[in-house]
């Protein structure tokens, strides 16, 4: 500091006000940034002032796209630098795992298995603790070039399996999560199932022995043996949403109307050709189930009617219902049992713990009525965390305060996200056009 | 919005000293351009307090170039070597544009010249910023240690 001439330069420097500062330093790159927070205290105070802004402006250069903007506008101030710095990290370790050649299975958006090996320009990520691999189908579909998928269904040990619809086909895959990120079973795409002419897949469920798959269709459910990779049963109904029972080898389902059914069709031997039993309570089409204990025996629905009922299904019967829980119909519900769960409608998000006499403990406002094409939701084991997916955006919060997201994920360009399913140590997210898990083992802070 | 006779305003230094600009050329500079919307045809001497004959005369020339371009376009190449070459100047002196670019309200000026002095911080470290503009460490070993940690990620390369 002793050298010729400082005295005028520390004139020169207080020359400017620090508004004059701050002009300067929005003209400087994120690294330069970095390094101006620590030269001085004062360039610290300027930083401080300006991070909002500035991370904002960086991360949309590096997300370089514009799908959803406002998504990013969304992501608090103090919480920029953090979310620029992961997406950073993000890329830079996504860029060297291809030039190492490791980067074949990973493939982003799905829209065509070419690019596998390139890094997009638009990494579609942000504000991502650890996000794993994306991965979608490596060969090209049967019979057409575009899959969508609409459900997912993730195992008791961290494995998924997601189903996928196109034309005339369903395939399932079953994925899991190593130190590389997400794979793909060996030799395992597995499943193509050609249906009849113009029908999709509409809902995937697990056996709880993860022997058996069950996935609706139109008019029609089927249950896969998945050692065996063959169908083994067939019913005619109309399948809205689907749920596993935990241990008791039923699936509840919804058709389109205001019952709740229960079949048995997860034990070969018990196995009955029919509903095993009809719930009545909602008062229109029920449009979505989850379930309180993991065992199955308490459920929860959500209806058009705007209610939700909680149903004993050891007894086939109504134990609690709710009318006018929501202002709009019921879209989604997720639950973390025996007595917390969540749901939702175009507008309105709430908690509920079904203990209290007046149950409803918080509600997340979105802005006003709108209608989403995709709304899930999903709850982790503890309750700690709830998980919104709102269309293109994944957002998940601190359940003890709703007031903002605590993480948000992006979506590739007009994906939706169509289910969540919190496992231990990841959030796995089923988008119309790629399957993702995000890694939870790093601690997510609520600050 | 200008005349085909060409009004001129007087510009007054701050050292008093006068600067005789066609009425364009001055309207580049917002603040000239509000005062002469409030005052009357006549009336065309403007003190511009806060700045030095040499920096004002700085500060015409660029307004002169850019009011210029609007009759006589230039490809954008040459208007980026120019405004390089405008700035290259001294320390204090690009300092005292930025002020002046701000109090007579030239964005791009002032856009300019900050990209400038920004320039000047591109690559270094916080200890070659210090030294670039003589600013004084006053962080605790204890701060710099933790700021060495958040860094780490840019550091890191």
């Amino acid at each position: 500091m002793a050298a010729d001439g400082t005295t005028t330069e520390v004139v020169l420097v207080r020359l400017l006000p620090d508004e004059l500062w701050h002009d300067i330093l929005r003209h400087v790159s994120a690294e330069d940034f970095v390094r101006a927070a620590a030269v001085s205290r004062r360039w610290r105070t300027y930083t401080k002032a300006l991070q909002g802004e500035f991370w904002l402006r960086q991360l949309r250069q590096l997300v370089g796209w514009t799908l959803n903007e406002e998504v990013l506008e969304r992501i608090h101030p103090a919480d920029r630098k953090a979310a620029y710095v992961r997406e950073y990290l993000m890329r830079k370790r996504y860029c060297t795992d291809v030039s190492e050649g490791g980067g074949s299975i990973a493939v982003l958006g799905g829209n065509n298995s070419t690019e596998s090996t390139q890094m997009p320009r638009a990494f579609p990520y942000v504000a991502v603790p650890e996000v794993m691999r994306t991965l979608t189908e490596k060969g090209p579909p049967l019979g057409v070039s575009h899959t969508i998928f609409t459900d997912m269904a993730v195992s008791n040990t961290g494995h998924a399996v997601f189903c996928s619809s196109s034309i005339g086909t369903l395939k399932f895959a079953k994925l899991y999560i190593d130190d590389k990120g997400i794979q793909e079973q060996a030799g395992e795409l597995a499943y193509r199932i050609p249906f009849c002419r113009r029908s999709h897949a509409t809902g995937v469920a697990l056996s709880p022995d993860n022997a058996l798959l069950a996935s609706a269709s139109p008019y029609k459910l089927s249950v896969f043996d998945i050692e065996k990779d063959a169908e083994y049963a067939r019913f005619d109904i109309d399948v809205v949403s689907l749920l596993t029972l935990g241990r008791t080898d039923s699936l509840a389902y919804t058709s389109n109307d205001a019952a709740v059914r229960i079949m048995n069709i997860f034990n070969k031997e018990k196995m009955s050709h029919g509903q095993m039993s009809e719930m009545q309570g909602h008062e229109d089409w029920v449009r979505c189930l989850a379930s309180l204990s993991r065992d199955g025996s308490r459920i929860v629905s959500g209806a058009d009617d705007r209610s939700w009922c909680v149903w004993d299904t050891s007894i086939a019967s109504l134990q609690r219902r709710y009318e006018d829980a929501h202002q709009y119909m019921v879209r989604s519900v997720a639950a973390c049992g025996p007595s917390l769960f969540a749901s939702a409608d175009i507008c309105d998000i709430k908690l509920w713990d079904i203990r209290d006499s007046n149950p409803s403990l918080v509600s997340l406002k979105n802005n006003g009525p709108r209608n989403p094409a995709s709304l899930a939701l999903a709850l982790s084991d503890t309750g700690s965390s709830l998980a919104v997916g709102y269309e293109a955006s994944v957002f998940v919060f601190d359940t003890r305060n709703l007031s903002r997201a605590v993480n948000l994920l992006v979506m590739p360009t007009g994906s939706m996200s169509c289910r969540l399913e919190f496992t231990e140590s990841a959030l796995w997210i089923c988008g119309t056009d790629f399957v993702t898990a995000w890694d939870l083992s790093t601690p997510v802070s609520f600050s | 919005m200008v005349d085909g006779s060409e009004q001129f305003v007087a510009l007054v230094s701050s050292d008093n000293e006068t600067f005789n600009v066609e009425r364009g050329v001055a309207n580049v500079s917002g603040l000239v351009a509000n005062v002469l919307e409030d005052v009357s045809e006549e009336e065309t001497t403007i003190p511009i307090p806060n700045v030095e004959s040499a920096i004002l005369a700085k500060v015409i020339e660029y307004c002169r170039y850019h009011y210029h371009l609007q009759s006589n376009p230039q490809s954008d190449e040459d208007i980026d070597k120019w405004n390089k070459e405008f700035v290259r100047v001294d320390k204090p002196t690009l300092f005292h544009l930025i002020l002046a670019a701000n109090y007579m309200d030239i964005q791009s000026l002032l856009d300019l010249t900050c990209k400038s002095v920004a320039d000047m911080i591109k690559g270094k470290s916080a200890e070659q910023i210090r030294g670039e503009f003589g600013i004084v460490n006053d962080f605790t070993p204890e701060e710099e240690e933790e700021i060495r940690r958040e860094n780490a990620w840019v550091e890191d390369r």
